[in-house]
């Protein structure tokens, strides 16, 4: 039997949703105009996706409810908050400065991940040299790409 | 200036996102918090999108649903629940960097359906992403 170990699976998983993540903006391009603007698709494609979400999975919350604790919930909620803060932010910062300014500073987030994860996750994990100069090469590379895109 | 603030704190908001679901994980499965984080995001983005695109919204043509439902699905299902594993099974500092590689993917599809040029700079820029990729996961800890 094949043995994966659970950190490369928890890799792997990473990567398959850079691909997911990737293929969006693609398809997003395919509708994004003046009629439909970036917010609408975002909305819109958040209803679909947690309606699907949670016809799928309101089982595990439902089991998971006691286990979630007030804490919990608050932090799953934030979460949410959080990330659409983030792409709500975005469509209101290319609205007043250029995407080519934009879109880099956006790409800097792993690195405001990790800072944040040093802060306030000390007592679940450690961030070792080797994790930040990897997320370096990534970010360097990633605005690299976004740049020479928009130029 | 102001686009530049929005972009930075957009940043912020990601990457305090996946900082909120790791400690939402703590006792749960990451799919319960990709359910419960989803719906939350998707109350808030829909009130905004209501109130400042209300008339682009009833307008909305049916030959673009088919295409909303592909972002939903791979955006907000697939994604969020494998990146949702990821930082539950590796944790948010390695998972966040390997997440954030999404463009690289985008410049793939983009060269690949798009019919795109892959340049000799774009080529040295996703080396130093699989540099980078390769460095964390060789971290043991």
């Amino acid at each position: 039997m094949i043995r994966i170990n659970s950190r490369f699976l928890g890799y792997f998983s990473a990567l398959g949703a850079a691909a997911c993540y990737g293929l969006v903006p693609v398809l997003g391009k395919l509708i994004i105009s003046e009629e439909v603007p970036a917010l609408v698709v975002s909305a819109l494609s958040m209803f679909i996706g947690a309606s699907v979400l949670s016809t799928i999975f309101h089982r595990h919350v439902w089991k998971d409810r006691n286990l979630f604790g007030m804490n919990g919930l608050v932090f799953c909620v934030l979460a949410g908050v959080a990330a659409t803060w983030g792409v709500t932010a975005f469509y209101f910062a290319i609205t007043h400065s250029p995407v080519v300014q934009v879109s880099p500073l956006i790409a800097l987030h792993p690195l405001v991940a990790i800072i944040f994860t040093h802060i306030f996750l000390q007592k679940m994990e450690k961030v070792t040299k080797r994790v930040v100069f990897g997320a370096i090469l990534v970010v360097g590379g990633v605005v690299v790409i976004v740049v020479q895109n928009l130029i | 200036m102001l686009g530049l603030i929005l972009a930075i704190s957009a940043a912020c908001g990601f990457g305090m996102s996946v900082v909120f679901a790791r400690i939402g994980m703590a006792n749960a499965r990451p799919t319960s918090v990709a359910v419960v984080s989803t719906i939350a995001g998707m109350v808030v983005v829909l009130t905004i999108a209501i109130i400042l695109n209300w008339t682009e919204i009833i307008s909305l043509k049916l030959n673009v649903i088919p295409i909303l439902a592909l972002c939903g699905i791979f955006n907000f299902v697939i994604g969020r629940l494998l990146s949702y594993t990821g930082i539950s099974l590796s944790g948010v500092s390695k998972t966040a960097p390997i997440v954030g590689t999404a463009p690289i993917f985008s410049m793939i599809f983009a060269i690949s359906i798009g019919g795109e040029n892959l340049t000799s700079f774009t080529l040295l820029a996703t080396m130093s992403v699989a540099a980078g990729i390769a460095l964390i996961m060789s971290e043991q800890q």
